[in-house]
């Protein structure tokens, strides 16, 4: 009897474990799709984790994007060109998760001074869909807009970490007198401006159109989503209920979809950005 | 002009005058603004108002000359502005001519304050490529009547009062796209980091409601300033003093007015700055505004017009100079202020015998 020692207990046990570590290392199969599926999720959605492991299992759509050159104000200069695309749903929420390569995270607002940024776009209702460029008049849209300053908790901390600390007298007033001064020291929160206030508290608004310049907060709106910024790339993840898409996207059936990306170092803001020349086709699994 | 609106002007027009020459930089309108407006979280660098030293101080940094050489040269014909304004040269995509200014364009609020030249001590110079002349340029917003900040928002965030011409932000529209902030030449629209939205004067709108000066008016020691409503060349009247000041005798004067804004604060250029300085910034009438005031000793009206200048916390919509007393009235006809028309002098001995003490001349 002639034995090896290839054939010895432990270089079997290291051959396997070699072949499960290979398995566990080799990147999954990711299938690609010219449109976006929406998977139902097995479990609960990771809307607050852009990096889960559910993600891995839907297709990927990836999106071109070119610069608004319709209507001044115009991208200037080309920004993010391409964003790719994953969705899951659970019946009652739909979540989109972006990716997209941007070497530096701009997550600050300030005087010229630029977050980055993402939205996703449906057509509000069923039937064909309204111009891909926000909708136009009697052909709304609803807008998921994620910015990645509103994940930022103390903006000037964050703009002046040196900065000394300084008292504000409104913010240790109360009752009556708080409002009045927030009225005038702080009006945009007293108008509960969505920039400043947004429902559930999430980095993610959602909001309708019917044409450029007509993005209204819609203030009942239910999002959530997060971005996380790692490896020079974004991912975000933009969710609503479908209740809130009014029919544009539901189980089993067909609908539509568009996507813009914003640049914050490249000073990419509001009309400045790259976007969907067209609807991409929305499959949401049933 | 190519204005991307229809022009609408307002039912009337607030205005404010200015007498450079009276000005002392002393910054209390600006603190009288700051602490009625602007002391909360994200405004720490926001001066609606604002008092920089000429020609070397700017807030934000270079703002003016910026704007002017972004326009290139252009041509006046006589009094009459025969160039582009900010409308009409417009780059390819963008809504107005406009740029940005950095953060740190923000961070000298009073850079080049009282910087002049001249000879140092002891006959040593300090020789620097400039003339031997300063002045104090206190600005708030124009209140333009064909705003740059509101043509250049997208989302029509901004509008202007048809009651009083005050233009507004609308804190709930805005969207913090810094648009504003790059259209409006003046640099008068400031972005705040922390309600992510841009914010600027809002001419004291509530006072003016109640028929009284904005805080940066009432609160001018150096009764620089006086503030009533300006009317159409044409509706000019002669008992109105801005009116009066403007349109009659053409001796206040809009500030960069060939940028096209139409604004709405009149200034009365200083007398001690060479003409070509003053014809940039004030336009062609510059030089004849100085000569008139150098002479308005001699003229009744003036005199009592100039001395109706920070003499009440009222807008004042009609004034009379007679037997060396101006009279101001409100828009109801209500009798505001009336003060003589030449300041008198009162020369106080130099030592008080009934107090026992000497007075010092602290000026
Ligand atoms: S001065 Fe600037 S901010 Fe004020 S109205 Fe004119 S353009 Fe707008
Ligand atoms: S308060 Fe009057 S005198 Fe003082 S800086 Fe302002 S404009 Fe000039």
């Amino acid at each position: 009897m002639s034995t090896t020692d290839d054939n010895t207990l432990p270089r079997r046990a290291a051959l396997a474990l070699a072949a499960v570590a290979a398995a566990a290392c080799r990147p999954k199969r990711v299938l690609h799709l010219d449109h976006v599926l929406v998977k139902r999720a097995a479990g609960a959605l990771p809307l607050k984790d852009p990096g889960a492991e559910a993600w891995a299992d839907a297709p990927e759509h990836e999106a071109t994007l070119s610069a608004q050159r319709v209507a001044p104000p115009m991208l200037q200069e080309p920004g993010i060109p391409k964003v790719r695309v994953r969705g899951l749903h659970d019946g009652t929420w739909l979540a989109l998760r972006l990716e997209w390569d941007d070497r530096s995270k701009s997550a600050l607002y300030g005087p010229s001074i630029f977050p980055d940024a993402a939205a996703v776009q449906f057509p509000r209702g069923e039937g064909a869909a309204p111009s891909v460029m926000m909708g136009h008049p009697g052909g709304p849209v609803r807008i998921l807009y994620w910015k990645a300053a509103w994940q930022t908790d103390d903006m000037l901390t964050a703009l002046h970490p040196n900065r000394p600390p300084t008292h504000y007298p409104y913010e240790v007033a109360t009752g009556e007198h708080r409002a009045t001064m927030e009225r005038e020291y702080a009006p945009a929160r007293f108008v509960h401006n969505p920039n400043v206030e947004r429902p559930n508290n999430a980095p993610v608004l959602l909001a309708e159109a019917e044409m450029f310049g007509s993005l209204t907060a819609l203030p009942d709106g239910r999002t959530d989503g997060k971005g996380v910024h790692e490896n020079g790339r974004w991912r975000v993840v933009l969710a609503t209920t479908l209740e809130m898409l009014q029919g544009s996207a539901r189980p089993g059936r067909d609908g539509s979809v568009a996507f813009a990306v914003w640049d914050g170092a490249g000073k990419n803001a509001g009309a400045r950005k790259m976007r969907s020349d067209n609807w991409a086709r929305l499959v949401v699994e049933a | 002009m190519e204005y991307p609106y229809e022009g609408s002007r307002p039912r009337r027009q607030f205005a404010g005058l200015f007498d450079i020459n009276k000005c002392i930089a002393c910054q209390t309108c600006s603190l009288a603004c700051k602490t009625t407006w602007t002391s909360g979280r994200g405004q720490e660098y926001m001066f609606w108002n604002n008092v920089e030293s000429k020609p070397r101080g700017f807030y934000p940094l270079g703002y003016d000359v910026n704007i002017l050489n972004l326009l290139g040269e252009q041509a006046w014909s006589g009094q009459r502005y025969e160039g582009r304004t900010i409308f009409e040269a417009v780059p390819e995509g963008e809504r107005v001519l406009g740029w940005r200014p950095a953060e740190e364009d923000y961070a000298h609020p009073n850079l080049g304050e009282d910087e002049i030249h001249g000879s140092i001590e002891r006959g040593k110079a300090l020789s620097l490529p400039q003339e031997n002349w300063m002045f104090y340029l206190m600005r708030t917003c124009n209140h333009c009547t064909y705003p740059g900040c509101l043509a250049s928002c997208p989302r029509g965030s901004i509008y202007k009062r048809a009651e009083d011409g005050v233009v507004l932000i609308d804190q709930e529209r805005c969207r913090g796209y810094q648009e504003c902030v790059r259209g409006c030449p003046y640099k008068k629209v400031y972005f705040n980091p922390c309600t992510g939205t841009s914010e600027k004067c809002v001419g004291c709108y509530p006072k003016m409601e109640q028929g009284e000066v904005s805080q940066c008016f009432a609160a001018c020691i150096g009764k620089v300033r006086l503030q009533g409503w300006v009317s159409q060349p044409a509706q000019a009247r002669e008992d109105n003093p801005v009116d009066y000041l403007v349109h009659v005798r053409k001796m206040a004067l809009p500030y960069m007015p060939q940028l096209g804004t139409e604004p709405n604060m009149f200034y009365v250029p200083p007398i001690h700055v060479p003409d070509a300085f003053l014809v940039q910034l004030f336009g062609p009438n510059a030089p004849a505004a100085v000569r008139q005031y150098r002479e308005a000793k001699d003229d009744p009206v003036l005199r009592g017009l100039f001395a109706l200048f920070g003499s009440t916390d009222k807008i004042i919509s009609r004034f009379q100079v007679a037997n060396e007393v101006a009279v101001a009235w409100d828009d109801q006809g209500r009798e505001l202020v009336r003060v003589p028309a030449r300041e008198p002098v009162f020369t106080r001995p130099a030592v008080d015998r009934l107090y026992q003490i000497r007075r010092q001349n602290t000026t």
